[in-house]
């Protein structure tokens, strides 16, 4: 018998089928609206001109009906989950199969991801008023700390990286007129 | 031969040595990391090389791609991990080699089969370039449009596991090329009214997300494992027998004539070709009991199809403008990024250009084999760095690079969106690089199709009347229905048995 997931979260993605499935769910589902609102725009655009050739949305128009049945393709139950695979694969999608996360890992890696982007998010809101660099030396801290369990100090060695990363690259090196600092300085 | 010899006058400044210097040496490190692979490294570096000229930036994206490609070897060896899929199969006789005490015989060998077959393909791609730009430049907006097709369904098709996905992102990316005004009626597309977007998405910040941002999120859950098991080598090991040379000469030979054949056609790149190439010697080799097991054929034919097959994907790149890899999609970006459109008229109007780039490559690979046969031991020590320490210095770093294209907090908005969508689409196999396919060739597609209707007076049959148009349009057919007839057949078979 299957155990009991303790998280909320667990025992919805098992009752919907699993995390594949929400997964497989969310993607084919994004696919569909976006391939069908980008076919219908593109049908605005006009498939043809008035000389008689094509209009400017007919190849948004096939790209956008691709996109729709790949969505729809995706959909079907029989669709199984991709395996991951360990290394930065030059042609994006190459499985291979030395070694590779755990199940567990892998269930627990969209939300990291995630987590990763939203506070990449939080960076970017902030900029504005407090500058590039304290935000990425708090986002190094954050990552390190919370996300990786490292200790305090490794968590302020990898803030301070790349903080002074950006600073020496981007503004000493190439002279990227970058809001570094907050706007008292 | 005289305008290699005028690419080589070009580049043999200490600018121009100093950054293909630094261009093999990062691609090497970022190729020995597991997690970030030539192509998040090429995207990571596009906005630090905008500052610099378009010759220079060049060289470095270029010297970056096979440095990776020769430091996926060293993770392969020693960790069994591949820095990239290309370094896959040299996991299958260069860890074996390894583990027996000769990790560094197994590296030496590498990077002279990569040399050697490196300086081959480059004759062969300097004779080769110019003949397919003389052949490109015969056709017509039929038949390039007939060509871009071709291209996008072949690397759509072949950069992942599934063909359809590929399509799919190939699809995505020319979706994504038609946000903002459109070239010949100057209409709006998907701008939702605001005025950030009529000049469409960046491309820089495009690739930056779906690429660079995208894989280092992945990795920061998939790439957990703290290396434990890095076999040492030292500089004694790496001392290679007359015997032993003799015994790889064919192997190189054959691995980097048919990876530089394979790297040629769009779509294929040096994954196919070393998976090929290791196919060929098992086949060819008299005493095969020792493939697998750690036999020095099985290093030097892939890492020989690797260098070759890098070298043949710039054929396409340079003279259709249709990458022959992911990575060279991502090149494409970049040469796009500065203002410069590969394809035939290149040779023509930024000759020196492409010869100095050329033969920049040949710079190189010498810069290679020098850096590598001595520092291999060095740099094997990068792999003791946990993926957990690199993440949060480079993800930053990537996103401050999509602000540094325009100096614009919007574009590093537009490279977290399609960073969140990327996420998302790898999680279910999608690709990413076709995506950067069809936002470089999706706007030529779209001219070139225009064109041709307006050539046909609005009807399609003009594409009836070009036989080299129908004759690309038959084999793009044949691409597509030959390997599903064969997996039906394969299914069939083994349904009988």
């Amino acid at each position: 018998m299957s155990e009991t997931p303790r998280h909320a979260w667990g025992r919805v993605a098992q009752a919907a089928g699993g995390r594949n499935a929400i997964e497989r769910l969310v993607v084919s589902t994004l696919m569909i609206v976006v391939g069908f609102a980008a076919a219908i725009t593109s049908f605005g655009y006009g498939l043809t001109s008035e000389r008689g050739g094509i209009g400017p949305g007919t190849v948004p128009f096939v790209a956008a009906l691709l996109i729709l049945v790949e969505g729809f393709m995706l959909a079907r139950p029989s669709e199984s989950a991709p395996s991951s695979s360990p290394v930065g694969d030059e042609e994006g999608g190459l499985a291979v199969p030395l070694a590779g996360p755990s199940t567990k890992q892998r269930d627990g890696g969209l939300m990291t991801a995630f987590v990763l982007l939203s506070m990449l998010g939080v960076v970017l809101l902030l900029t504005p008023s407090v500058g590039f660099v304290p935000m990425i030396v708090l986002f190094g801290f954050a990552a390190g700390r919370w996300i990786e369990r490292a200790s305090v100090f490794a968590s302020l060695g990898l803030g301070a990286a790349a903080g002074l990363f950006i600073w020496v690259v981007f503004i000493g090196l190439l002279g990227v007129r970058l809001p570094a600092l907050p706007q008292i300085f | 031969m005289n305008d290699l010899m005028g690419g080589f006058v070009e580049v043999l400044s200490f600018e121009n040595i100093l950054v293909c210097f630094i261009g093999a040496l990062l691609g090497t490190l970022l190729g020995i990391l597991p997690g970030i692979g030539s192509s998040s490294g090429m995207a990571l570096l596009i906005p630090l090389t905008l500052t610099l000229d378009p010759l220079q930036a060049l060289i470095l994206l270029a010297a970056v791609y096979y440095g990776c490609e020769y430091g996926g070897t060293v993770s392969s060896v020693l960790l069994n991990t591949p820095g990239d899929g290309a370094a896959l199969v040299t996991c299958l006789d260069g860890f074996p080699m390894g583990q027996r005490g000769e990790a560094g015989k197994a590296l030496a060998i590498a990077a002279i089969s990569s040399f050697v077959a490196g300086t081959l393909t480059i004759v062969l791609l300097s004779v080769a370039a110019p003949m397919f730009a003389t052949v490109a430049l015969r056709f017509g907006p039929p038949e390039m449009f007939a060509l871009i097709l071709l291209g996008l369904l072949t690397v759509g098709g072949v950069a992942g596991r599934s063909r359809r996905k590929g399509w799919a992102m190939a699809a995505f990316g020319v979706l994504v090329a038609a946000v903002g005004i459109e070239g010949q009626t100057g209409t709006l597309r998907f701008t939702f009214g605001s005025d950030r977007l009529v000049s469409g998405v960046g491309l820089v910040p495009f690739i930056i997300g779906l690429v660079a941002m995208a894989e280092l999120c992945r990795q920061a859950y998939v790439n957990r494992a703290t290396p434990r098991t890095i076999i040492r080598t030292s500089y004694r090991e790496m001392l290679i027998t007359r015997p032993e040379l003799a015994k790889v000469r064919g192997s190189i030979a054959r691995g980097g004539i048919i990876g530089f054949i394979i790297g040629c056609l769009p779509g294929a790149g040096p994954t196919v070709a070393t998976f090929l190439c290791y196919d060929v010697e098992k086949r060819v080799a008299k005493d095969k009991s020792q493939f697998g097991k750690g036999d020095v054929r099985g290093v030097a034919s892939p890492e020989a199809a690797n260098n070759a097959a890098v070298n043949g994907a710039f054929v396409p790149t340079l003279t259709l403008g249709i990458p022959g890899s992911g990575t060279t999609a991502i090149l494409l970006g970049a040469f796009v990024a500065f203002g410069i459109r590969p394809g035939p008229l290149l040779f023509e109007q930024q000759g020196d250009l492409v010869w100095a780039l050329i033969a920049s490559f040949y710079v190189g690979n010498v810069i290679l084999l020098v850096l590598n046969l001595p520092l291999a031991p060095f740099f094997a020590r990068i792999l003791y760095v946990p993926f957990k320490y690199i993440y949060p210095v480079v993800l930053p770093v990537a996103l401050v690079g999509a602000y540094a294209v325009n100096n614009s907090l919007d574009d590093a908005w537009i490279a977290l969106f399609f960073a969140g969508i990327s996420v998302l689409l790898m999680r279910r196999g999608y690709p990413p690089a076709p995506a950067i396919l069809g936002i470089v060739l999706g706007p030529l597609l779209e001219s070139n199709l225009e064109r041709s209707v307006s050539m046909g007076s609005g009807s399609f049959g003009i594409f009836l009347d070009r036989p080299v148009a129908l004759i690309i349009f038959t084999l793009t057919a044949a691409m597509l229905i030959v390997p599903a007839i064969l997996r039906g057949r394969t299914m069939q078979r083994s349904k009988t048995h």
